[in-house]
């Protein structure tokens, strides 16, 4: 039901931006300042970035955004969307920024401005507590692996499958692809998939709330993952002003506490987005 | 986001073709056995077994009063914490055969109790039991009229298998997401997906023209 409030919030909301949008072609900043609401696209099942709890969407994300609109002298709204075209929404000016636990990736770099990034992306395996038989990654060979549709991870997997082959050992028996994540953790469960591969910090949490139910492995990746904020291509006017915001949070360590809130520990993450990205 | 991208197009063509024969495979297996269960639901209807009859009855109001994504939902998620562990793969099956079957039993009934009733009549006076009446006389006269209503229905099966894709199954609409997800082009995978289910949906209709024809002669 409030779920259904924050959609046809959402529905108006992009009505009200597309007016916006008719005129000249004004800078998303000015546009935002003059509508008094920043509207925030977001996937709200991704623990702890974001998600929701009595009907409200909390998390990592939301705490940031809540430190930096005031900068600006708006509201923010969060819009709950699907992750699957998440990025042609923004594009279809269903939302003036995309806050969603989003990886930093060089095919989504291709397609919108990101920021500096603001929390560690690395990605793990999760598997049932009792499984015996994956030690390491490698051992994923001939297993079903689950991901989120269009995450980062699924990207991972891919990459991870290539260099098993190399290595001569079988891919995956199979890939399934949920359309949320705590799908694939019930399925990881229900023994239809034999592990799941997404970011440590969310498995953590998982792993918190669901104890003695599932363990953790890495060795999937080799470089570093973060996540950014995504910005239309030309808004360089938006993504600059966000990144000072993000540097100053990071700096009085405002960044670390909320980290140490969410996540239960701080994150180190670079001052710009790294030249290697997954 | 500017033109319109033909080679993404090309690029999904065989990722689609193979999402479509797990389509054409699931709405196959779903359509046999829910046109089994129908069959089999709509002959009870017309008999006299009254705690099948009201058992029937249940099932079709079930079926007919929820959404196929709720049922979808139901057979997915419920049935494992009930100790039925069925695999992606029959667990839509079983969702799309449970939810065709509800209707189709509906359209062997209704085709059944369409026929004359000077039909039943003559038969009962020839000292064919009940049972008898309904095999061998009502339900081979009816085939022709199910014809139609049974491919509308074979139609929505087809088209219903698209909701598989939100649990995990990669069929036709699905292998299409996981493309768009990739490439971020919507309106060309999904333009292209549309043709895809015209082209099948075409083929049925095609076929069922053909029965109907056959059935005619």
């Amino acid at each position: 039901m409030l779920r259904r409030t924050v959609l046809t919030g959402a529905g108006s909301a992009a009505l009200l931006g597309l007016a916006g949008t008719r005129g000249a072609r004004a800078d998303t900043l000015d546009e935002v300042k003059k509508r008094g609401t920043l509207v925030v696209g977001m996937e709200a099942a991704y623990v702890p970035y974001e998600f929701f709890k009595d009907g409200k969407i909390i998390g990592y994300d939301p705490d940031i955004i809540d430190l930096f609109v005031p900068k600006l002298g708006v509201k923010a709204q969060l819009v709950d969307t699907a992750w699957n075209g998440i990025i042609p929404a923004l594009y279809a000016k269903k939302f003036d920024v995309i806050v969603s636990a989003m990886t930093i990736t060089k095919e989504r770099a291709e397609k919108v401005l990101f920021s500096m990034p603001y929390a560690d992306a690395s990605n793990v395996i999760l598997l049932r507590a009792g499984e015996d038989r994956i030690k390491t990654a490698d051992d994923l060979s001939g297993r079903i692996v689950g991901v989120q549709i269009g995450s980062a991870a699924a990207g991972i997997i891919k990459t991870f499958e290539d260099k098993l082959k190399s290595a001569g050992k079988p891919g995956y028996s199979d890939v399934k692809q949920y359309e949320h994540y705590p799908e694939a953790y019930q399925d990881l469960l229900n023994k239809r998939i034999d592990a799941v591969v997404n970011s440590k910090s969310t498995m953590l949490v998982v792993m918190k709330d669901a104890p003695g139910k599932f363990k953790m492995i890495g060795g999937v990746s080799d470089i570093t993952a973060y996540f950014g904020m995504a910005f239309r291509k030309e808004d360089v006017a938006f993504q600059s002003f966000v990144n000072e915001q993000l540097a100053g949070m990071k700096k009085d360590g405002t960044l670390a506490k909320l980290q140490e809130k969410w996540f239960g520990s701080t994150m180190d993450t670079p001052d710009a987005v790294p030249e290697v990205l997954p | 986001m500017p033109d319109f991208d033909w080679a993404v197009m090309w690029y999904a063509a065989p990722y689609m073709v193979q999402g479509a024969v797990v389509t054409l495979e699931i709405s196959i297996c779903a359509l046999a056995l829910g046109t089994l269960v129908g069959l089999i639901c709509g002959l009870i209807s017309v008999s006299d077994l009254t705690v099948p009859k009201a058992i029937v009855r249940a099932y079709v109001y079930f079926v007919r009063g929820t959404p196929a994504l709720v049922q979808i939902f139901l057979v997915y998620f419920a049935l494992p914490r009930i100790g039925f562990e069925l695999s992606a793969f029959s667990s839509g099956v079983v969702a799309l055969a449970f939810n065709s079957g509800g209707f189709i039993s509906e359209i062997v009934r209704a085709g059944l109790q369409s026929i004359d009733a000077g039909q039943t009549e003559a038969a009962l006076s020839i000292g064919m039991t009940n049972r008898q009446t309904i095999l061998f006389i009502l339900l081979p006269q009816s085939l022709r009229r199910i014809t139609p209503p049974l491919t509308n229905e074979v139609i929505t099966l087809v088209k219903s298998s698209s909701l598989l894709s939100v649990i995990s199954i990669t069929e036709l609409t699905r292998s299409a997401q996981v493309i768009i997800a990739e490439r971020f082009t919507p309106f060309e995978l999904y333009a292209e997906l549309a043709v895809y289910y015209l082209v099948i949906i075409s083929v049925l209709a095609w076929f069922s023209e053909y029965v109907e024809k056959k059935l005619h002669d």
